[in-house]
């Protein structure tokens, strides 16, 4: 079954000094598809965010998105055209409500905070943020609730593509379960997903395909099972011959 | 939810009357001063919270547009006999021009927090060298303005009530104003780059023009205000009105009464501006500086037990429950 492409990084080249943060990274997402983004620390995966949601210009390449060119826009541009991101450390407008907050992201293509409000409520439904916190400010929500607001205030920006960077990290087991089923919910809904993830198993759970990055270079990319077969991740993560999972 | 709101207002409503009623009771020209100083810096506390509470962008160069407002109206006044009423539009203008020029300039190439403070400073300072030595405009000397031709016309009034009044109208303005934008989305989006600008950029808001937006807004109504204290005074000169001193006077009312809170700076005016007053006209005369003791006192005691201002302390005591 033939997809359409939806995003597509050509080229994508981007040195901060002497250091090559990113080198001819290409690769494409097809409508739908949930790609999986892996790789040790300090591979480029959080710049490849950056570039592709315009926060950072590369030095070379092109970013096309559902057939626009990507590069040169404004985050702010990008996120109009329905394509958002999540940060790594999680973020937050720490002073204004759980509600508030997914209301920023409504509000992207709402005029009304009337409508943008009733939106955002059923985002915070479907995400699984209790109501007795819709009221409370971010700053006071758990880890794990931070997460789910930003993915709740991503949903709400009504993207065609979401870019999520370590939506996993510094969770417990059972509250990365929750999240896999969270995302899970996201996928059916039909939108299509880039992770950066650093938790193996959610990235094989989730994923349709891995792309593995390693010094800023795309190391290897395929199914999950041809991810765990080759030798040459585990390497690459742990510098030495091991198993892997 | 609604019965809140309807009580707010009804308390709202309420004090409008009791400070409209208040110079029919009050005959004392010094307390009547005092009140107008308290709407004055009030209102211009107001409406650097505008900028530098909501979104975020704290300035320390605001005399710019109080002395742009300030010089334009009495220069066209007393030059080309031009009405006030009209002349604060135009230094409105001008204020605008200045805000968006400065606002472009420190926006574009990313300076914040404490860099973006400077920056006005200088700003505000280039601005008052300039008119110290501009003739025309008086110099160092400065500008007094006097009566020309009909009173009302030139917004001069025989009774200090007069002025009064003209300023709480100003106030109950800025009010109005602050309230109704911070219900619409141009308001969400003023707090949310005042809360992470990275993250408002990634939600989608152009944080270059909502930061202008909201400079322009603070530019233009201060400078109305600036118009306002040159006809109350009567007098102008570069260190009034363009002043560091200014640009302090005019943040430290939002900061005694809370910054980011729509009543703040109006609380703060009537805590911080009566005992300034008062401290200059008991202990001002001859005893060498007390009165500025007895106010840097009170400035740290709010410091230190009232992070958040007064409004802040009010509601953590949970004596106004709910966002002011």
């Amino acid at each position: 079954m033939e997809h359409k492409i939806e995003l597509e990084v050509t080229n994508i080249s981007k040195s901060f000094g002497g250091l090559n943060a990113l080198r001819n990274i290409s690769f494409k997402v097809s409508q739908g598809e949930t790609v999986g983004i892996i790789g040790p620390n300090g591979a480029g995966k959080t710049t490849l965010f950056n570039v592709i949601s315009g926060f950072i210009r590369p030095d070379q390449g092109e970013v096309f998105f559902t057939g626009r060119k990507l590069v040169g826009m404004r985050p702010d541009q990008i996120c109009k055209i329905g394509l958002v991101r999540t940060f790594q450390l999680v973020q937050s407008f720490p002073r204004l409500t759980a509600l508030e907050n997914v209301m920023i992201g409504a509000l992207s293509r709402h005029h009304s905070p009337l409508l943008a409000r009733q939106e955002s409520e059923q985002w915070l439904d479907f995400i699984g943020i209790s109501r007795k916190k819709w009221d409370q400010v971010a700053k006071n929500l758990t880890l794990v609730d931070k997460k789910r607001l930003e993915l709740a205030r991503a949903l709400a920006a009504d993207p065609k593509i979401i870019l999520a960077d370590e939506a996993m990290s510094g969770l417990t087991p059972t509250e990365i379960t929750e999240v896999i089923s969270t995302i899970q919910k996201i996928k059916e809904k039909g939108l299509t997903l880039v992770l950066i993830e650093h938790v193996m198993r959610v990235i094989m759970e989730l994923s349709d395909r891995i792309i593995m990055l390693n010094f800023g270079e795309k190391f290897i990319e395929g199914t999950p099972s041809d991810i765990v077969k080759d030798t040459g991740v585990a390497k690459a993560y742990l510098g030495e011959d091991v198993p892997f999972v | 939810m609604k019965t809140l709101i309807s009580h707010k207002t009804i308390l709202f409503a309420f004090l409008i009357v009791i400070f409209l009623l208040l110079p029919k009771v009050i005959t004392s020209t010094f307390y009547i001063h005092t009140l107008i100083m308290i709407f004055y810096f009030g209102y211009l506390a107001s409406c650097w919270n505008l900028m530098a509470g909501y979104a975020g962008q704290a300035s320390l160069g605001h005399s710019l547009f109080v002395g742009t407002g300030a010089y334009t109206s009495s220069f066209l006044l007393m030059e080309a006999g031009l009405s006030p009423w009209i002349g604060m539009w135009i230094g409105a203008f001008f204020s605008l021009i200045l805000g968006l020029f400065m606002g472009y300039l420190t926006f574009r190439y990313r300076l914040k927090g404490h860099y973006f403070l400077l920056a006005t400073i200088a700003f505000a300072e280039i601005m008052k060298i300039l008119i110290l030595n501009i003739r025309t405009l008086g110099g160092g000397s400065g500008i007094a303005i006097v009566l020309k031709g009909d009173p009302f016309w030139q917004f001069m009034f025989t009774q200090k009530a007069s002025y009064y009044y003209v300023i709480f109208i100003m106030v109950i303005g800025i009010l109005l104003l602050t309230h109704f934008l911070l219900q619409r989305r141009a308001g969400y989006y003023l707090v949310a780059i005042r809360e992470n600008e990275e993250l408002a950029k990634a939600s989608g808001i152009y944080v270059l023009k909502y930061k202008l937006i909201a400079i322009s807004l603070s530019a233009i109504l201060t400078s109305l205000g600036g118009t306002f204290y040159a006809q109350y005074i009567c007098f102008i000169d570069p260190h009034s009105t363009l002043g560091l001193g200014v640009s302090v006077d005019i943040l430290i009312p939002a900061i005694v009464g809370g910054i980011g809170t729509l009543f703040g700076p109006i609380v703060g005016a009537f805590v911080i501006i009566p005992i300034a007053e008062i401290a200059r006209s008991y202990l001002g005369g001859g005893t060498g500086g007390i009165h500025l003791i007895i106010y840097g006192l009170f400035l740290i005691i709010v410091i230190v037990f009232m992070r958040t201002g007064l409004v802040g302390l009010l509601s953590r005591l949970n004596i106004l429950k709910g966002k002011v």
